[in-house]
């Protein structure tokens, strides 16, 4: 299974977008909607022309992509091996979780202030902001998954003489796995909208920092260019952990009713 | 009747009061002295003994709540009692060779059967001789067309089967059985009855069987234990030729009297 079949077996969804940009087409060239609010698609097409001919949108979507993931690759990794620490030892969570969900409800973005003092304005503070955003949802639903593990499989784990290791990947983390999954989809939704606020209020390159050049320059055809690619981007990062999800959850029942049906 | 011939060399009135009592002492395997459990200050059991032979077939029954779950349990290591002690073939009782069967089957979903199989097998990592185990384990329990196939795949009873081939792949010495089919309907638990039959007279190791069921402790075992509020009061002998017939009339004489003492515990 490839991610063009996925692609190719949701076309029932791309039914919608296709018409309201064929309305909204038709809708600003009739001038039912002025140009100067709402560009046609035909002309952020044309947007899009050029920014990919000049090179600069490849170079943007690197560099947005690069501060999103590598905001993902920290928070997940820490969110995940804490969920995971707490999960197991009833100890560590006693000490921790109380702070973590303190932490938690504080909204991330409320940083801004202190994270440009900490840190200026360069890379580190948007890693930071999107690793403090995806921590979050990726370690509450490690620990989720982690607890919610048929205490049954770990019993029988225990009268077959597993050992911790396999105890720890054979069962547990396979059992906690559809929970993890979910946090990460979650979290690549929590990805994207940081590093938009991110770059939207302090930056000197990347998608936020095109979309607020093209502003001052009144160029609202890249600005909205610029909402479509994140769309995509999200849409992209959604595809990949969907197909992921398949291929390692195939054994879950919901899973196989989707096969069949 | 043609089933009646199987149990010819039994006196037609077997009753409960001079049913004999097997002497024991003589091939003790597996001694239970004096074991005790309570939880939360609530006794459970009270003082168990018992002495079980090599390749003996005991089930063990009483009704539920009677502790009967508990002694297979501390059978299988997943509890400790606080007091008395296990020996086995003199020394001190280890569960490791000692393998559980459960009332679910407790299968990891997301292994196919041959992982399933082969998940707490030393060898596990050689792959071939891995598979040639699990392939003549489940070729047993006739499964060895699903080798592939996850649980999920599979009927209640077909899970159990699996079950059954992963705690006999590992050779146990002693099989503790929790109502293993007790969730299963009639027919595949008559089935799964005679299939275990067969793989304890073909493997030699000891079963142990806590069940509610009269009929199928009577059907299977060389004895049956009766527990009631945490003592046993009850230790027969089933001294039947196998295979036994479900339609036999000492069979069910013996079934009648047992599921009167039974019912009795409960009335009072």
């Amino acid at each position: 299974m490839t991610l063009l079949s996925i692609f190719y077996r949701n076309r029932a969804g791309w039914f919608l977008p296709a018409g309201i940009l064929f309305l909204w087409e038709i809708a600003v060239y009739t001038n039912f909607i002025s140009m100067r609010f709402m560009p046609s698609p035909s002309s952020v097409a044309l947007a899009a022309m050029q920014k990919i001919l000049s090179g600069e949108l490849f170079i943007a979507i690197c560099i947005s992509a690069t501060r999103a993931f590598s905001g993902l690759l920290i928070g997940g990794l820490s969110g995940f091996g804490l969920g995971v620490l707490n999960g197991i030892s009833h100890n560590f969570r006693a000490y921790t979780d109380t702070t973590l969900q303190m932490i938690r409800n504080i909204p991330h973005v409320a940083l801004i202030p202190l994270v440009i003092i900490w840190f200026g304005i360069n890379e580190n503070a948007k890693i930071f902001l999107v690793a403090l955003g995806v921590f979050f949802p990726i370690y509450a639903n490690t620990l989720l998954g982690i607890q919610s593990v048929d205490p049954h499989l770990l019993e029988m784990g225990f009268v077959y003489r597993l050992s911790r290791f396999q105890q720890f990947f054979k069962i547990m983390i396979p059992g906690a796995l559809p929970s993890i999954l979910i946090g990460l989809r979650y979290a690549l939704g929590v990805m994207w909208l940081t590093l938009i606020i991110a770059e939207t209020i302090s930056t000197s390159a990347g998608l936020g920092y095109m979309t607020m050049q093209a502003r001052e320059f009144l160029r609202i055809d890249i600005v909205v260019l610029i909402i479509c690619i994140y769309a995509l981007l999200g849409k992209l990062a959604d595809s990949i952990v969907r197909f992921f999800e398949r291929r390692l959850l195939a054994w879950h029942p919901s899973f196989q009713l989707e096969r069949v049906s | 009747m043609i089933t009646f011939d199987s149990c010819k060399t039994l006196e037609p009135h077997h009753n409960l009061n001079n049913a004999q009592i097997r002497s024991t002492g003589n091939n003790v395997d597996l001694l239970l002295e004096k074991i005790a459990k309570s939880f939360d200050n609530k006794p459970v059991l009270k003082g168990i003994d018992l002495s079980i032979e090599q390749h003996e077939f005991v089930a063990v029954l009483g009704k539920s709540g009677c502790g009967k779950s508990t002694l297979l349990r501390i059978l299988g290591g997943l509890e400790q009692p606080d007091s008395g002690r296990i020996l086995k073939a003199g020394k001190s009782y280890q569960a490791d060779k000692t393998r559980v069967l459960f009332q679910e089957p407790r299968l990891l979903p997301w292994l196919n059967l041959l992982d399933n199989v082969t998940l707490a097998l030393p060898d596990r990592w050689n792959k071939e001789k891995s598979r040639k185990m699990a392939h003549d384990i489940l070729l047993k329990v006739d499964l060895q067309d699903q080798i592939n196939s996850w649980p999920s795949y599979l009927s209640g009873g077909q899970k159990q089967r699996v079950a059954l081939a992963r705690a006999l792949i590992s050779t146990p010495q002693i099989l503790a059985m929790d109502e293993p089919f007790s969730a299963l309907d009639a027919l595949t638990r008559f089935n799964m009855q005679h299939l275990l039959e067969q793989v304890w007279i073909e493997n030699g190791f000891t079963v142990i069987l806590v069940t509610h069921d009269v009929g199928e402790a009577i059907l299977l075992a060389d004895r049956v234990v009766l527990i009631e509020e945490g003592i046993i009061t009850q230790n027969i002998a089933i001294d039947f030729p196998r295979p036994r017939k479900v339609r036999c009339h000492t069979l069910n004489d013996l079934e009648n009297d047992l599921l009167d003492q039974l019912l009795k515990i409960k009335a009072a």
